[in-house]
């Protein structure tokens, strides 16, 4: 369990931290766990769908439905943490009673090299806690609590800046139960808070786009197949961002109903997931469905308005891995693990897009924010038997609008074309366990960026970017 | 496997070199300015991190009782605030329990007051104390576990005598004259934890997180510790001066 939760951390935060590696187009998912946790971070970066030209952070009424795929992240891993420890517990039933302690210590510090702007230095930290509790052979409580830190870096596909940040706190705790050796339930509790500073002008706790959530999550885990272990869950959370309001609807209406204009990105989440295991644990399969049911944003009209029906959107994700060993000796094990994921959202939200205030011709988008997003990643590890290894993980990601068009170079759309980015990180290093439970990775990453949006006053969408970065990890 | 480090360096070297934008002393330039504005625009968190670099979280040996150290660099040297910490074992773990440290320390700036000294009529001083609580369980023999609370505080104390100045600025309310005492201050309160990998018997490497709920202040630590000499890295992402080396002299017992 502990390497598989050490392997999670080191792709999710190493490997590929160019990558933005926890995220659509990044390295490959360790475990389908970590591809499709069971709470998810919301997607909250509307920043791509600034309105106006002169005012970045103006988000119109119409940006509510957000670009960014819905994305994983390390607070996840800390929830799956605590989800497989506890299957573990049930799975370990009587080895052990009481309290079982875990950690896992995270740090990266990475230099930035992209074509476009300065070079810039980023970090992430990332600290998890937590315990499991074997009650009985049947029953264990588990809970966990994570503390993440992301800095500067550059991102994967748009909608976001080089030098936005966040601090992630989350926390969860749960019951798992092993009704018999074939049939555990897992129930979880969780909450988290995210801290983002998408710009210098905001400090932590005031973000626009922070923001809370809590929900519940139930998991059931099937053994009724020999050798293909199944999961499935249904999880809930209310998702709420209290500094987030609409500009552009406060100054229309300020002296109306302003406060009206908060509230925007809250919404009810409920995701269903699955998985499996197959062929000797080789191969995994997943599939999750997310469903956005915002609470007060709602479908803006061709006439202008904010007058249709509440904002709804579905985020789904199909995804499959298999595991192949290439080579092998005595000392040696080469593997590859071809990862291959699509990410599809579709939502009713449409998008109004003001060039500037007082635009009385603003472009009509309909079905701005639907896209398909295919990724293919074949990570290949070199593994020592003294703990010493090699990796060489490329990844190629599209991201392919429905119907928004790109911009010129003068913020007009290219009207006729869809808009269509594109993703390709060759990421490599090496990493050795120096201490116990410890590791150190050395990597080097490079980034190619490419969109047929030429607009990029505010957000970058065309660059190369080269990455240099070393980790510690320490997990128990 | 040391030519494949040297091999993998190299590549980094050439990758680097290739790479690096032509006007790299530019940039440089204008991250020193970048770092510089930071500092002037808020002296008072880059004095404060400078304050937390002194401060030493990680739990005592199972074989120790207390502490007594300082921290060499960077706080006595280069910015000349003379420190004393300690720590006291409150309880062994055993039965299931896990060791509870406290932890305490002051320092006092030697530049604050000269400089202070340097000016008729005024008086300063720059020090800060803090102290801790915390909590370690051994989860393997080579590894232990721990967490706990910190009180940090910097504190800034000015005193001036006016009574040679102008008695009055002709406003009806005027206090100017009465104003003798200036205090203020940085308080934080640390939630940390980490982990202790045993390197061998008086060698342990310490990693930790700590998190300041008052100004969300987020700083990591990691510490190669030995006898008498730990050296190691503090991180404070969101600070002006990222990156502190530090190094601490001490005596346990």
């Amino acid at each position: 369990m502990r390497s598989v939760v050490l392997t999670a951390l080191v792709l999710v935060h190493g490997m590929a931290m160019a990558a933005d590696a926890g995220k659509q187009g990044g390295a490959a998912p360790a475990t389908p766990a970590a591809a499709a946790p069971a709470v998810e971070k919301p997607a909250a970066a509307p920043a791509a769908d600034v309105a106006t030209a002169t005012a970045p952070v103006a988000t119109t009424a119409t940006a509510t439905a957000t670009a960014a795929p819905v994305q994983a992240s390390a607070a996840d891993v800390a929830a799956d943490i605590a989800a497989d420890e506890a299957a573990d517990a049930a799975a370990e039933a009587g080895t052990k009673r009481g309290l079982v302690p875990f950690y896992a210590f995270h740090f990266s510090e990475g230099l930035s090299l992209p074509n476009i702007g300065g070079f810039f230095f980023g970090n992430k930290i990332g600290s998890t806690v937590g315990g499991k509790v074997v009650l009985t052979p049947e029953q264990s409580l588990f809970g966990a609590y994570e503390l993440s830190y992301e800095g500067p870096g550059m991102r994967a596909q748009e909608g976001h800046e080089f030098r936005e940040r966040s601090i992630d706190h989350s926390i969860s705790a749960g019951h798992a139960w092993k009704v018999s050796p074939a049939y555990v339930v897992s129930s979880r509790i969780q909450y988290m808070n995210e801290f983002r500073r998408t710009g210098a002008n905001e400090s932590f706790g005031n973000g626009l786009y922070d923001y809370w959530s809590l929900g519940l999550a139930e998991r059931v885990d099937l053994g009724i197949v020999p050798g293909v272990p199944l999961g499935a869950g249904l999880a809930y959370a209310y998702v709420r961002f209290p500094n987030y309001t609409d500009l552009l609807q406060e100054f229309m209406s300020a002296s109306v109903n302003s406060e009206l204009s908060g509230g925007q990105q809250d919404y009810h989440r409920i995701r269903f997931d699955a998985d499996g295991r197959f062929g000797g644990d080789r191969g995994r399969g997943w599939l999750s469905v997310s469903m956005l049911d915002f609470i007060k944003a709602r479908v803006v009209t061709g006439f202008g308005t904010a007058a249709g029906p509440r904002q709804v959107d579905y985020v789904t994700e199909l995804g499959g891995s298999w595991k192949a060993a290439v080579a092998q000796t005595d000392s040696m094990a080469m593997t590859a693990e071809p990862v291959l994921r699509v990410t599809m959202r579709n939502s009713n939200q449409n998008f109004l897009r003001f060039r500037h205030f007082g635009d009385t011709l603003p472009s009509f988008i309909k079905g701005n924010y639907n896209y398909v997003s295919p990724s293919l990643g074949v990570p290949v590890r070199w593994e020592w038997k003294n703990g010493r290894s090699l990796f060489f993980a490329p990844t190629y990601a599209l991201l392919a609008y429905g119907s928004r068009p790109p911009r010129d170079t003068a913020n007009e759309y290219r009207v006729g074309k869809k808009q269509l980015n594109q993703t390709l990180i060759l990421a490599m290093g090496y990493t050795s366990k120096f201490y116990a439970y410890s590791s150190w990775t050395f990597g080097y990453a490079v980034q190619v960026q490419k969109s047929n949006n030429r607009f990029e006053k505010f957000l970058p969408y065309n660059y190369t970017g080269h990455l240099f970065y070393t980790s510690l990890d320490i997990t128990y | 496997m040391n030519h494949v480090i040297r091999a993998l360096s190299l590549c980094f070297a050439v990758v680097w070199a290739s790479a690096a934008p032509a006007s790299i002393k530019n940039e440089l330039i204008r991250i020193g300015e970048a770092v510089l504005t930071k500092i002037a625009l808020d002296p008072a968190d880059f004095l404060f991190d400078i304050h937390l670099n002194a401060e030493d979280r990680t739990p005592l040996p199972i074989d120790k009782d207390g502490q007594v150290g300082m921290n060499v660099f960077p706080a006595l040297i280069p910015f000349t605030e003379v420190n004393l910490s300690g720590k006291a074992k409150l309880h062994r773990e055993h039965a299931g329990w896990p060791q509870i440290d406290i932890n305490f320390g002051g320092w006092n700036s030697i530049a604050g007051m000269v400089a202070s000294g340097m000016v008729e009529d005024f008086k300063g001083g720059l020090y800060g104390y803090h102290g801790g609580i915390s909590a370690a369980v051994s989860a393997d023999p080579r590894l232990r576990l721990f967490g706990g609370y910190e009180f940090s505080q910097m504190r800034v104390d000015v005193t001036v005598n006016f009574k040679d100045s102008s008695t009055s600025t002709g406003t009806g309310f005027d206090l100017q004259n009465s104003l003798s005492h200036l205090n203020v201050g940085k308080t934080e309160h640390f939630l940390f934890a980490g982990a202790e990998v045993l390197r061998s018997a008086r060698k342990r490497l310490v990693a930790e997180v700590g998190y300041g709920v008052v100004s969300n202040k987020l700083m990591a630590r990691l510490t190669w510790s030995s006898k008498n000499f730990d050296s190691g890295f503090v991180f404070f992402p969101e600070s002006a001066w990222v990156l502190w080396p530090v190094w601490n002299f001490q005596v346990r017992f």
